[in-house]
């Protein structure tokens, strides 16, 4: 039984947390523009999150954003794209951004990890916007779908519904536990393809973040199932 | 990218039982990062590099040559993309300012500097770290005024082009053919340049052409290489362009023409 106290923290923990999968999912679907550059400039971000990665990823992040200047833009976005597409014709010319490149053997797309997220999104009356033209396990999404979870989570709480809020948190540790799996070999390979400290510090974050979110998602559950 | 966020959806105990992975990662290949290695290039001296980058861009060096020119002075990105833009207006390419700076930049051509030329630090700026409620944050500094400049290098190598030393000792090996060059040379030094149809009709004919079985396009190309006309619409003589006239001025005018096979 939560108090009022503790309820209120986890309704403030669950929206930076929404927050947070909001920014790295917008991070990972397109290449930065100019609005989101000065947007990314004005922010400031955490020195001591207790993740040694993220702290790391967000040391190298806030130094290339701190060196911007006009062609900044242009080469993140060659950055975005030598990292995520690549030029070569093999399946290792990139840091493949969907799911089933990397845990499928064949290294191929649209593989069992994204019927597996898509079943997924459905139970939670999610689907793809027709706009977006990638897969749908593609980090951003998989990230979106973790940013919409934890805001529906804080508004539960907020409703008083604490039985759903701890139905909707086991569904984001599960979803954690079986599909982010995959993200410390993204990480890893965003580090070798890309240049900049920008997606260096992305990667790391990323990497640090999935890690301190699923420690908190398997206590919390672990905690609602005693 | 997900829709419907709103929607006021039931949880179904669907993942309910699976057991969760203690290692996340494990049985997913993770490449050793340490084992990355770059393979070794000799270093280039600056004039090699400057050398290599206007033989790897034969067509554009005389944009090269402007652009360092222009950039004798500190100029802003902007300057240099409205520079560009100028001298690309008749000669389109697949490069915009940016990539072009960029690759001159990488080959020593430009260096970045601020407005005022001192060259900027080359470590990089650190975030600021700034204190709120007892709580430390990493705030990035305003973006930086970047300004292009010329190397010293790169303006010695557009200072020691001598192209019309390089056209007249081209025009000397094929001495024959100076009345053609100096009839090409007359003809677009006119108000409002001349084209290239204009100039064929006029020496098509030339028997000195004929025999030789070459076209006006051939003489056009060369004197368009070492800088003696360019085309702006038209095609027009350009300041070495004028120092070669003057340096034909005793070259033989009459042109034999073979009859039309009209």
């Amino acid at each position: 039984m939560m108090t009022e106290e503790t309820t209120g923290a986890l309704i403030m923990l669950c929206k930076r947390r929404s927050a947070m999968y909001g920014f790295l999912s917008c991070l990972f679907s397109t290449e930065v523009t100019e609005d989101l550059l000065d947007e990314l400039i004005a922010r400031r971000y955490p020195a001591a999150t207790g993740s040694e990665k993220m702290n790391e990823g967000y040391r190298k992040m806030t130094r290339y954003l701190s060196n911007i200047w006009e062609d900044s833009c242009r080469d993140l976005a060659a950055d975005f794209s030598r990292t995520f597409i690549g030029h070569g014709i093999d399946a290792h010319a990139a840091a493949y951004p969907q799911e089933s490149v990397h845990t499928g053997e064949k290294r191929l797309t649209m593989g069992n990890a994204r019927t597996e997220v898509l079943a997924l999104y459905r139970s939670q009356g999610m689907r793809k916007e027709t706009g977006w033209r990638e897969d749908e396990d593609h980090v951003a999404v998989e990230l979106d779908f973790m940013c919409i979870m934890a805001q529906r989570t804080a508004e539960a709480l907020q409703a008083g519904d604490a039985s759903d809020a701890e139905s909707m948190l086991r569904v984001q540790g599960n979803f954690v536990a079986d599909h982010f799996a995959w993200i410390p070999s993204l990480a890893s390979q965003m580090r070798r393809f890309s240049k900049t400290d920008f997606y260096q510090g992305l990667s790391l974050v990323t990497e640090g973040f999935a890690m301190v979110d699923r420690e908190f998602l398997d206590e919390i559950n672990a905690e609602n199932a005693a | 990218m997900l829709g419907n966020k709103t929607a006021d959806t039931l949880c179904l105990p669907l993942l309910e039982g699976l057991e969760f992975d203690d290692n996340p990662g494990s049985g997913i290949d993770l490449p050793d990062e340490s084992a990355q290695t770059d393979p070794v290039i000799p270093e280039k001296t600056h004039k090699e590099r400057i050398e290599g980058l206007y033989a790897a861009m034969p067509t554009y060096q005389r944009t090269l040559s402007r652009v360092i020119t222009f950039c004798e002075i500190p100029r802003r990105t902007a300057e240099v993309d409205a520079k560009l833009d100028e001298l690309q207006e008749y000669n389109k390419s697949v490069y915009d300012a940016g990539n072009l700076c960029a690759i001159m930049e990488e080959n020593q051509a430009l260096i970045r500097v601020n407005e005022s030329g001192d060259a900027l630090p080359e470590a990089p700026r650190e975030p600021d770290v700034v204190e709120e409620d007892g709580v430390q944050y990493l705030q990035p500094k305003p973006r930086i005024e970047v300004c292009f400049m010329a190397t010293v290098v790169a303006l010695a190598r557009v200072a020691a082009e001598d192209h019309h030393g390089k056209l007249m000792e081209r025009m000397n090996l094929e001495p024959q053919f100076k009345p053609i060059y100096k009839r090409i040379l007359q003809m677009c030094d006119v108000e409002g340049g001349i084209s290239m149809s204009e100039l064929d009709q006029a020496l098509f004919d030339a028997k000195l052409l004929r025999d030789a079985n070459l076209y006006p396009q051939r003489f056009v190309d060369k004197l368009e290489s070492f800088a003696a006309i360019e085309w702006k619409g038209s095609w027009f003589v350009t300041e070495t362009g004028t120092a070669a006239l003057r340096a034909l001025a005793d070259a033989e005018e009459e042109i034999e023409f073979a009859e039309s096979e009209e």
